[in-house]
């Protein structure tokens, strides 16, 4: 009997553990699985998702045994799906052109179910394909959905696994997830009516609302920054914090997604989202654990902090603008209302700024300004923490600017920490100068970040929901913005257009912070 | 910027070059410089030969891991002290390296310490990459160990025999405090990764137990007896000299290597049992691992990504390890067996 190979009492718990692997570190994932994604032919899966499951194989994060199915509409076979991605991977993947034997070895578990989102036949062919990997591949029946469709498509998507026989309950030897993209839903409306078919058929544990900026090192790197350093805690807090400034700022203008955007808008399409997220990380209580629960239950309760905005202080506490004609770098652009597929007397905001406050003890009183806009001076996202003034000025000369304190953590395109402080000039007298104190992560450890897809797709293949956004902080972050929405869509501003192309954004948005006694970092 | 060769032993007059250096930088558009530094990484290198490849994987480091890099130079020809300050980003914003190279051919170790310890930026830790063809027996080896607080060095970097992962194992049975890697051993991670997966499945934990012979092709004979020394240690194989152990029921198993491929590169790994044969073998593309399995539990081959195993990513890992290390301490004994 092998027990007596090992000899001793711990015999069966030897044989439990591999004794091999001892002291081995690996990042792959031990589950086997197929992963399904819907809208396989789509612009997302062409430029990332493949791409980033190539580079979790090449990587080995993927486990020995798994596989590949897309999902979509155009009519092509497992072949030409395999030619695609393999265009896709030598256009878009950081890790360069595709190379035998491991592209070869990649490509045998690729598969394609062509067909349209309701369709029975379709679902039919896809169960047999995922019964099929399961024993050839060896894949066990863990299955993950990643819908990364249109979003009127996800309510049909999860009837149709119910009514095919692929949602959990179907699986009992195995786990099913679902990853799904954003946004989820348009309003708070859309959205726990989304929810309801979504909780009819998955436990709220299997499913991973993705949010990619959650995936960025620089974002995982703000709780590092918080809770594994002393020195900032103690004066992360109403006693020192003056505010804090949120800003997404993107260059570009709305590209091809005209049709969508115009519909959506700055605040649906990144406040809601990607930028209250980061709010709630930088307003977090500590998590007493680093696990997914304890984490999200700390951002849930900033989400329950927020002081309600009513509609009649919308003028007051929010911004809007929507891009004109302009230049960049010397080039003109055109104006919102004359990109494809955009009416020419759209009210829809390419700009939001909005002033939230947090009501507990730690942020009473503090203004959080989070903005986000399309066609500005530049790409920059960053959350800029500004300290009180000093109580009393002991050095400086007349005419010596004492600038508060300032903690810079930049997301893109830069990825780092900056800290700003005063510092005397040298020289006989005391003239006091403002510094900055820097950290990149390109120059610091002189390493390019992993693609956030790759962070994200591996968390949810491994059940880790840490980085998605649970259903109660959706639904708050909803709560938050839809007195805005509302205001908003029932009045038109009749400035719009009212900031150029490749400016720093409309001057409501200026006048909202002055009358504050503040000014927004210049973008 | 080079300091007089005559004042290699004058750490004031070096630290005020590496400020001229840093001025410099301020200088260059009048901005006010910062400078990000997580270690000391002190080099010791006395091989010609593998000099140019050494720096070159100390810059990987170092560009990767904001250091003050202190080479020390032990080739005859080297004199003097540079110093040198650099940065990544193309503005010049961020001070991101320091490097300070010091020509020591006839510097005694005691000088050579306190000169490297004077030299070290305070309060981070020091990492000593030893890069000499005899390993333990240097006086100067004894004295830089004193003020590391990590050892990295590499059995197979100038030769491909076992003679340095004896000496090796000798040193480790009387230093056993020193928190050393061995490169050699460091390297064969993705290999014994490899070999675990074969028996990952519990179904196959019988079969780990009853190998019978352990074949391994090697650039270098110390990633093979690594190997060899780490099978030994985990699974209660006793040493059964001159090639082979024995298991706990005392049944032999045979141990095999031959000198196969780039020095430093393991080309493949075969297991025998009653029942199976098991081989990891490097695909001609020398990034991938082709696992087979043939016999009773023949298995479809699949292939493997060999990750990270280049020098410099091996470097890191020894220096981000830390600690000491418990399993290649008990293969590192092992191989010490084989070796008597």
């Amino acid at each position: 009997m092998a027990d007596t190979l090992v000899g001793g009492d711990g015999a069966a718990a030897a044989l439990d553990l591999n004794p091999l692997r001892e002291g081995l570190e690996s990042n792959r994932i031990k589950d086997p699985c197929t992963i399904v994604f819907y809208g396989a032919s789509g612009d997302l899966m062409k430029r990332m998702l493949l791409p980033a499951m190539y580079n979790l194989r090449l990587e080995d994060v993927l486990p020995n045994d798994f596989s590949i199915i897309g999902y979509s509409r155009t009519d092509w076979s497992d072949d030409e799906f395999r030619a695609e991605m393999k265009k896709s991977i030598e256009e878009f993947s950081r890790s360069g052109p595709p190379r035998d034997p491991m592209w070869s070895d990649f490509a045998k578990r690729l598969f394609y179910v062509p067909g349209e989102f309701d369709d029975t036949k379709c679902y039919t062919a896809l169960h047999d394909r995922l019964q099929k990997n399961a024993a050839e591949l060896g894949t066990k029946g863990n299955v993950l959905f990643y819908l990364s469709t249109p979003p009127s498509v996800f309510p049909v998507i999860i009837r149709m696994l119910a009514n095919c026989s692929l949602a959990p309950k179907d699986n009992p030897k195995g786990w099913t997830r679902v990853i799904i993209e954003k946004p989820f839903g348009t309003d708070m409306e859309s959205a726990c009516a989304l929810q309801a078919e979504v909780a009819k058929v998955f436990d709220e544990k299997l499913v991973y609302r993705i949010d990619h900026y959650l995936g960025k090192e620089p974002v995982q790197d703000i709780m590092a920054l918080r809770f594994a350093n002393v020195i900032f805690e103690p004066l992360w807090n109403r006693r020192y914090i003056d505010s804090v400034q949120i800003t997404a700022a993107e260059t570009v203008g709305v590209e091809l997604r005209g049709g969508y955007y115009d519909h959506a808008g700055a605040l649906r399409d990144m406040i809601q989202n990607h930028v209250i997220n980061l709010m709630t990380l930088v307003a977090m209580e500590p998590p007493n654990r680093p696990d997914a629960d304890s984490i999200r239950d700390e951002k849930f309760k900033v989400l329950t902090a927020l002081r309600p905005i009513e509609h009649d202080e919308v003028p007051q506490t929010t911004a809007r603008g929507q891009y004109g004609p302009g230049t960049m770098d010397g080039k003109p652009l055109p104006g919102y209302r004359e990109e494809p597929d955009v009416d020419p007397q759209s009210n829809t905001e390419t700009y939001a700024a909005v002033k939230f406050y947090i009501d507990n003890w730690r942020w009473s009183g503090v203004p959080f300004y989070l903005r986000s806009g399309k066609r500005l001076a530049r790409k920059v996202s960053e959350i800029a923490v500004r300290f009180n003034p000093i109580p009393h000025r002991l050095f400086g000369e007349a005419g010596d600017a004492l600038e508060n304190n300032a903690l810079v953590m930049k997301i893109q395109p830069e990825e780092g920490v900056t800290l700003r402080f005063s510092a005397k000039v040298p020289g006989p007298k005391m003239h006091i100068r403002s510094v900055n104190m820097d950290f990149n992560y390109g120059t610091g450890f002189g390493v390019v970040s992993a693609p956030a897809y790759e962070r994200l797709i591996g968390d949810a293949m491994r059940g880790d929901a840490t980085l998605f956004t649970r259903w109660d902080a959706v639904e708050r972050a909803w709560e938050a913005v839809m007195p805005i929405l509302e205001y908003w869509q029932a009045l038109r501003d009749k400035t719009f257009p009212n900031y150029p192309a490749g400016g720093q954004g409309p001057p409501q948005s200026d006048a909202m912070l002055k009358r504050d006694g503040e000014e927004w970092r210049r973008i | 910027m080079r300091v007089d060769s005559a004042s290699i032993t004058d750490v004031e007059a070096i630290k005020s070059e590496l400020s001229r250096a840093r001025r410099e930088f301020e200088e260059h558009d009048k901005g006010v410089r910062v400078a990000t530094t997580t270690m000391n990484f002190v080099v010791f290198i006395n091989d010609t030969e593998h000099r140019a490849w050494i720096l070159d994987r100390v810059k990987k480091i170092a560009d990767k891991h904001p250091s003050r890099t202190i080479i020390l130079d032990a080739n005859a020809d080297r004199t003097g002290a540079d110093v040198f300050v650099s940065s990544l980003d193309e503005a010049g914003s961020t001070i991101h390296g320091e490097r300070i190279e010091l020509g020591v051919p006839d510097i005694d170790p005691v000088t050579l310490r306190n000169v490297v310890a004077a030299l070290r930026v305070p309060g981070i830790e020091t990492h000593l990459l030893w890069s000499a063809i005899r390993l333990t027996e240097s006086a100067r080896f004894k004295e830089l160990i004193e003020i590391a607080d990590s050892i990295v060095v590499d059995s197979s970097a100038a030769v491909r025999d076992e003679s340095t992962v004896g000496e090796l194992a000798k040193f480790f049975a009387q230093y056993r405090h020193i928190p050393m890697r061995d490169l050699a051993w460091e390297r064969l991670a993705p290999w014994r990764d490899m070999v675990a997966r074969f028996f990952d499945d519990r179904g196959l934990r019988e079969e780990l137990f009853s190998i019978r012979k352990v074949a391994v092709a090697s650039g270098s004979d110390a990633e093979a007896l690594y190997l060899g020394g780490w099978l030994g240690s985990r699974l209660g194989w006793k040493p059964d000299p001159p090639c082979g152990f024995r298991d706990r029921k005392e049944a032999r198993i045979e141990f095999a290597t031959t000198r196969e491929g780039q020095p430093r590169r393991l080309s493949s790994i075969t297991l025998e049992t009653p029942t199976s044969q098991y081989v990891a073998a490097l695909t001609s593309d020398a990034t991938t691992v082709e696992l087979r399995v043939t016999g009773g539990r023949a298995h479809p081959p699949s292939i493997a990504p060999l990750a990270a195993i280049d020098t410099a990513s091996l470097i890191e890992r020894a220096i981000l390890a830390g600690t000491t290390d418990e399993i290649f301490e008990t293969a590192l004994r092992t191989v010490g067996e084989i070796l008597k």
